[in-house]
């Protein structure tokens, strides 16, 4: 069961259109490591593990991963509406809007579908957290690769937060993956 | 944000955040519009700190300082969305929020504004 809240978890300030930053930001959310996966790996992982702790770490992450889902959605929206035609074709970004309009999709940067292929899960437990954990430092570098091509702070400000999550996920996954241990162990 | 008396380690920045673009056609005055930015600002940080804490608590449920910090913060969240409702309508959605007077899921603002191509 999930509730929706009408907020963003973290709020955005005046994104103004940026075709070329939209397309770097599909990375982030439809991504082999984007936002995408995340939430959909750690949602799906939670029904083969052992112990409570680590399906309420996966339920929690995985949540507040929709809501990271969401954040990105926005700006890809704001990113893109207002745009010209011009702006769009010097992005390379005409082809995203003929199919989506100013909608979000899960695609790369690259205009790779997102697949299920992406999804980390073996429903081997050790083999899964460790995977969220490689999971959360690769998301991190992205964060960090995009923010690298952007100068305007009412990107960098959330992509600064997102990343920033990133960094306490793999710190809750790592502890995750030792309360496993003992857990197995006894 | 203000302290609801538990010990103050958490904080979030948040920057403004822009106005919602219905806040006109919902007939407030700027400082009702004020009061709702400020609310939904608070409500913002404190439940992201509830998020972190909650997120801590589930590798060290033992932490009896974190878990009392976590009760605090989830009082004063649960007071600041009340307070926000009974002025600005729901924030959430299947019974965890009344509606008051008439239906107003649907007519509050969602936290995107539709903006289209512009046409040269």
């Amino acid at each position: 069961m999930w509730i929706y809240e009408k907020r963003l978890i973290y709020p955005l300030g005046d994104i103004r259109p940026n075709p070329r930053m939209a397309k770097l930001t599909a990375m982030l959310l439809g991504g082999p490591n984007g936002e995408f996966t995340a939430a959909t790996t750690y949602l799906n992982q939670r029904y083969c593990m052992p112990c409570g702790a680590v399906q309420a770490i996966l339920t929690d992450i995985g949540t507040e991963e929709l809501s990271h889902v969401e954040m990105l959605s926005v700006m890809i929206q704001k990113m893109l509406a207002g745009a010209t035609k011009e702006e769009l074709r010097a992005a390379g970004m005409e082809g995203w809007v003929a199919a989506f309009n100013c909608c979000p999709f899960p695609k790369d940067q690259n205009g790779y579908s997102w697949t299920a292929d992406y999804v980390g899960t073996t429903g081997d437990p050790i083999a899964d957290i460790t995977n969220d954990m490689a999971a959360e430092q690769k998301a991190r570098a992205g964060y960090e690769g995009v923010m690298k091509f952007c100068d305007d702070p009412a990107i960098i400000a959330p992509l600064q937060f997102l990343r920033e999550r990133e960094i306490v996920h793999f710190q809750r996954f790592g502890e995750a993956l030792n309360i496993l241990h003992d857990y197995l162990g006894q | 944000m203000a302290n609801c008396g538990c010990n103050m380690r958490y904080a979030m920045r948040t920057p403004e955040s822009q106005m919602d673009v219905c806040a006109v056609s919902e007939g407030l005055c700027s400082a009702e519009l004020e009061k709702k930015r400020s609310l939904m600002q608070q409500i913002t940080e404190c439940e992201f700190i509830c998020i972190d804490i909650n997120l801590y608590l589930d590798t060290h449920p033992n932490d009896a300082r974190a878990l009392s910090d976590y009760n605090c913060y989830a009082q004063q969240l649960r007071a600041l969305k009340d307070m926000y409702e009974k002025d600005f309508g729901p924030i959430s959605n299947f019974g965890n929020s009344v509606s008051r007077d008439s239906w107003k899921w649907n007519t509050q603002p969602f936290p995107w504004h539709q903006k289209f191509m512009r046409e040269e």
